[in-house]
């Protein structure tokens, strides 16, 4: 029976076999396992990881490879619960809700916060991009994530307009910008700036930011910007 | 599974009841009445001497908590209340999730135990009016049955909203202060981590129960989802023991979705 349940075809059935027989390291294992491969429904995920984290909790197995698979548990646990506090309108967008939704990727979560399609989106989502870079896949060649990070950031920038300069005081006019506020969000929350925000070179050649890179006013007031930063930092 | 725990109320018991009683007389003495009722209550939920916790919480009026913001409010401003005093809020607010969950878990038991309509019998030879008499009581006992679904139903449904109320209690969880109090005495958060230990599994294992026997067996798998959870953290009150059983009581439910030709979580099979 035990062989027949470790064919490919009868995984999805060996670790109840496994719990029976009190074999929780096995029956952990082959949950994340199922975990990994699962695309089609995000719920679905989330319970093979939350079964395989039970499983492991009951084994009483501390080796460092366990320790190492429970990162991992959390980590996707973590992702799942960034791609269920999308807003409403964005998942609506894809045709789904939140509790139908297949598994997504952290750069698809991530767009899906950043997009203009979440037209609502405030320093919070910006900062929830942020935090989802550390879950892309390093070993992916098609992801670069230094662009990601700018393409982030770019976002950011556009959901102001720079051009008009009321306040004389060019901090007073930045202090409210969802660029800056991110900054500011993410510096109170102890993410490292120097890892997470590009130089303000990176910006001003930020391709997707069009026009407005030429922008004296735009120029002038992000320049403004990353000295005060510098100051206080 | 545990249902109804009303372990006899003593005369000891009955004191401790009853002295609540001259603590609620002058309203200046809410707080500490509400701090005196919970470390009652605590003793009380320890033991599962639900009725007696039960005849506690109704010494308290119901707008003790109302009374203590207005006093703190005409002394001291607008300042927060005293660590002490939001913290014994909060537990008293957790005691009365406890109250409500067991509560409404023994309506649920009692009315899946009790409630069902029993099938009537035919006896080998019956005559024809027995039978004629015994066609109409099937169609009776039928529409009885319906009816007793639906309400088993609507009962689940309450029941299982009480459980996870308490469960996911708000902001850190069910017993667990939202303010550091440096003059807290280390008894009272002893006790508060167990009642923890000692109720979270056991409410697990009913909130299970009660969705197993009413075939929501789908829904049983997901409550792994909220005790593996890391905003909850509510695996952290289970035992080794504990974990197996909860294991073992899954396992049962996909046993069950795969009898009705679904996926070991409930999923369609592809």
């Amino acid at each position: 029976l035990g062989q027949f349940l470790e064919s490919d075809n009868n995984r999805y059935l060996s670790w109840l076999h496994d719990i029976s027989n009190q074999q929780y390291t096995q029956a952990h294992e082959t949950l994340l396992d199922l975990a990994r491969t699962e695309t089609t429904f995000a719920s679905k995920k989330k319970t093979l990881l939350s079964l395989s984290k039970l499983t492991a909790l009951a084994s009483d197995n501390q080796s460092p490879d366990m320790k190492e698979r429970m990162d991992e548990i959390d980590d996707q646990l973590d992702l799942i619960l960034h791609q269920e506090q999308l807003p409403p309108d964005s998942l609506q967008h894809l045709g789904m809700d939140t509790n139908n939704m297949s598994v997504l990727k952290p750069q698809e979560i991530i767009e899906l916060y950043i997009s203009e399609i979440n037209a609502v989106a405030t320093e919070y989502e910006f900062k929830k991009a942020l935090d989802l870079l550390q879950y892309l896949d390093q070993e992916d060649d098609d992801i670069d994530i230094n662009e990601l990070r700018l393409h982030i950031w770019s976002k950011a920038v556009l959901r102001d307009n720079w051009k008009d300069n009321k306040a004389s005081d060019p901090l007073d006019t930045i202090k409210d910008t969802i660029f800056f506020k991110t900054v500011d969000l993410a510096y109170n929350e102890g993410l490292d700036l120097t890892e997470y925000l590009p130089s303000v070179e990176e910006i001003l050649q930020s391709e997707e930011l069009g026009d407005l890179r030429n922008h004296p006013n735009f120029q002038f007031l992000i320049k403004a910007g990353y000295e005060h930063l510098q100051s206080v930092m | 599974s545990d249902s109804a725990c009303n372990i006899e109320i003593t005369d000891e018991d009955r004191e401790k009841i009853e002295a609540i009683d001259w603590l609620v007389f002058d309203p200046k003495h809410r707080s500490e009445a509400v701090k005196q009722a919970n470390a009652v209550m605590r003793g009380f939920i320890a033991v599962k001497k639900h009725e007696a916790a039960k005849q506690v919480f109704h010494k308290l009026p119901n707008d003790s908590i109302d009374i203590i913001y207005k006093i703190h409010h005409s002394t001291a401003g607008h300042r927060n209340l005293k660590p002490a005093d939001e913290n014994a809020i909060r537990e008293y607010m957790c005691i009365k999730a406890y109250l409500d969950a067991v509560d409404s878990f023994n309506d649920w038991f009692s009315f899946f135990h009790h409630a069902k309509p029993q099938k009537p019998n035919l006896t080998v030879g019956a005559s024809f009016t027995d039978k004629v008499a015994y066609e109409h009581r099937m169609k009776q006992f039928e529409s009885e049955l319906d009816r007793w679904r639906h309400n088993l139903t609507a009962q689940t449904k309450i029941s299982k909203d009480r459980i996870y109320n308490l469960l996911l209690f708000t902001d850190g969880g069910w017993m667990v202060d939202l303010v550091q109090d440096s003059n807290e005495d280390e008894g009272r958060s002893l006790q508060l981590k167990r009642l923890r230990e000692l109720h979270i599994p056991g409410l697990c294992f009913n909130l299970h129960h009660m969705l197993h026997s009413s075939g929501l067996y789908a829904e049983c798998l997901q409550l792994a989802d909220y005790i593996a959870s890391e905003r909850y953290l509510l695996y952290k009150e289970f035992n080794p023991e504990n974990l197996k059983t909860l294991l073992r009581h899954l396992q049962d439910s996909s046993l069950q979705l795969l009898d009705e030709n679904k996926d070991p979580l409930g999923y369609d099979l592809v």
